[in-house]
């Protein structure tokens, strides 16, 4: 369900139509009047949150508006009854559900670990009766009691797919005092601050919200004169150019957000060789060059600049958020790209607070594979040195290439959902599983989960292939296949699938195995592999196709391959 | 602006209606002026005008000319 302009119709791209809400939206402190005038000009995703409560959530909700416009969505909030026992009752369908407590009601009445039991026994129960991402939030308080209780309430709800807890102790932390108003018990039923609820909306509307609902951003693309410093590098030169305050703050901000696990990607008009320079001579700049994934350095435009970024990280140009000073580069790439998000980067603290509290930046799933990612990227560039001087197998064997199979390894519903919800091009069915979705699928009697990590003697890539599959009678279904883009290239595919479904296939005794496919805009890898595979065309968009097993000829072509296959 | 102005165009864009542009208004003639309403208004008026109202003003805040009395005599 979309909402607004038809995209695409010749008007200015969205892209700058929100830079014009960056400084309401971004302020140190929101004004209302600031916000109450903003409406979204471009297509917003229309969305339904469940809200399960014993307090007002409802000021929150009024104030939440543009800022879920910013990140593209619009809200409908179905509001519980106000309940401490939070019997649910038959909320029916919502794309996000939010548990909002007020703590206090339940102080001195249960021990914290035994609250902290009993909360997560009926969010077991919300998961158990649908697959939606469930957001709570915690008590955030500083006392012992309010510790107590969120401590034991993250180990508890560890075990819960799909569910996150919203951390309310930084924002309590920073607005000390004015977080909390006690004027309001008697008029508003609520405690919190008008302050507060602007801060808590703006927080959910741009950073948990989003992050809910879809994979967040692989990449972030920054220029660099005026942009991570004051000057130009090409008239001032690398000693000239001045690291402000604010510009320190937005580079640290940029390491941050390297480590966990974006890449960084340098996208500006000036000479590869100065730019080199600058990196290696600043040792004050809190960017270092290992920072960097890619750059794009070149007097070309900003859009190819983009393009060969997201070549060069073999990742798509929506995956890549765009901060840039100049207006005119930001409408350039917002015309060549409209799907990639953009930040304009005039005022560095602006910047600085929109990459701090900006849609996509915060990660829902695990992020240890995420920071696998730059690492693994930079090894690559010695695969290649030494593909190009061996031949196919004998690459393999010196790169000591190991796979490590697991199946149905509970421990792992949030990178199988990670990857059913973030790969492209090899994502055969295009399932699109979330966390619930998947612990789901380890809990039924026929279905069965393969995972698969990689490794080599270069770097760990982790966990990069999931397979989901079920036994229907004599044929084994493969619901899906997802290969990270990290291990393509490397021509394991085969060795990856055929290990897998051939495992499962012989347990199981399932002479037939059943493919499932889908056409979607980018998985044309998947699908040339499965016709290749199967030696066939693939007329359907969309269906089955079948091969029977075993598969002599594949199996004994993946012998010789010279590499380690282990099963955990 | 005078005050009245500003604060009548902070209450029609909280309450989301077009009007009335002259004259008092208030909860018992428009059914927009709810008691979320309410909050949502002290929330913008105090932030629009950096006052702040005591716990008894905030209940009386009932109507235009009872806002623009409390925030001229912040």
């Amino acid at each position: 369900m979309l909402f607004g302009p038809k995209p695409g119709s010749g008007e200015m791209p969205a892209a700058l139509r929100r830079i014009d809400w960056q400084a309401a939206l971004f302020a140190p402190k929101p004004r209302r009047m600031a916000l109450q005038g903003l409406t979204a000009s471009w297509p917003l995703r229309g969305i339904t949150i469940a809200v399960h409560r014993n307090a007002p959530f409802e000021y929150v909700a009024q104030a939440m508006p543009p800022f879920l416009a910013y990140a593209g969505l619009a809200a409908e909030f179905r509001f519980g009854d106000y309940d401490d026992s939070l019997a649910f009752g038959d909320g029916g369908e919502a794309d996000v559900h939010l548990v909002w407590l007020d703590h206090e009601r339940y102080r001195d009445r249960l021990a914290p670990e035994a609250l902290a039991a009993w909360l997560a026994e009926r969010l077991a129960q919300l998961r158990a009766d649908g697959v939606a991402p469930i957001l709570v939030a915690n008590w955030g308080a500083a006392d012992a009691e309010a510790v107590a209780f969120d401590a034991a309430l993250e180990r508890y709800c560890q075990a819960l797919p799909g569910l996150r807890i919203y951390d309310r102790r930084p924002l309590i932390e920073a607005m000390g005092e004015s977080y909390r108003d006690p004027r309001l018990a008697a008029v508003g039923a609520t405690n919190l601050s008008g302050p507060a609820t602007l801060a808590v909306a703006r927080d959910l509307g741009l950073r948990w919200l989003p992050a809910a609902l879809r994979p967040r951003l692989k990449c972030i693309a920054v220029d660099f004169d005026n942009m991570l410093y004051a000057g130009v590098l090409g008239e001032d030169g690398a000693a000239g150019v001045r690291l402000t305050d604010a510009h320190r703050a937005l580079q640290q901000r940029l390491v941050e957000l390297h480590g966990e696990g974006l890449f960084l990607a340098g996208l500006s008009k000036n000479e590869p060789e100065d730019v080199e320079r600058l990196l290696a001579e600043r040792a004050d700049f809190p960017l270092r060059r290992e920072h960097f994934s890619a750059l794009a350095i070149s007097w070309n435009s900003k859009a190819a600049g983009l393009a060969e970024v997201a070549d060069a990280l073999n990742i798509g140009a929506d995956s890549i958020l765009f901060v840039d000073d100049n207006l005119g580069e930001i409408a350039e790439v917002a015309a060549a790209f409209p799907e990639t998000p953009c930040v304009y980067g005039a005022d560095a603290a602006l910047a600085l607070a929109e990459l701090s509290l900006g849609p996509d930046l915060l990660a829902w799933g695990p992020s240890g594979s995420d920071r696998l990612r730059a690492t693994d990227l930079a090894a690559n560039a010695a695969r290649a040195q030494m593909a190009r001087t061996a031949d196919p197998l004998a690459y393999l064997g010196a790169l000591e290439t190991r796979l490590d199979f697991a199946l149905n390894p509970a421990g792992q519903v949030g990178r199988i959902a990670e990857l059913s919800g973030k790969t492209n091009q090899f994502n055969l069915a295009i399932r699109r599983h979330n966390e619930a979705e998947v612990a789901r699928w380890f809990a039924r009697d026929d279905s069965r989960a393969v995972t698969v990590a990689l490794s080599d003697r270069l770097s760990d890539s982790g966990i990069v292939a999931m397979l989901l599959m079920r036994v229907d009678g004599a044929a084994l279904l493969v619901e899906e296949i997802c290969i990270s883009c990290r291990a393509l290239g490397r021509k394991l595919e085969t060795l990856m699938i055929a290990t897998a479904v051939g495992a499962v296939a012989d347990a199981e005794g399932c002479p037939e195995i059943r493919f499932a496919h889908a056409t979607g805009p980018r998985n044309a890898p998947a699908r040339t592999w499965l016709a290749e595979f199967i030696s066939g065309d693939i007329d359907e968009e969309q269906g089955y196709c079948s091969i029977d097993y075993p598969w002599p000829d594949v199996a004994a072509s993946l012998q010789a391959m010279p590499v380690i296959l282990g099963w955990r | 602006m005078t005050t009245e102005e500003r604060a009548r165009q902070v209450v029609l864009a909280t309450l989301g209606i077009d009007g009335p542009a002259t004259g008092d208004f208030g909860r018992e003639t428009v059914s927009a002026w709810d008691s979320l309403k309410h909050v949502a208004l002290i929330f913008a008026i105090e932030d629009e005008f950096e006052v702040q109202f005591s716990e008894e003003q905030m209940a009386s805040l009932a109507s235009l000319s009872a806002i623009v009395e409390a925030i001229d005599a912040a």
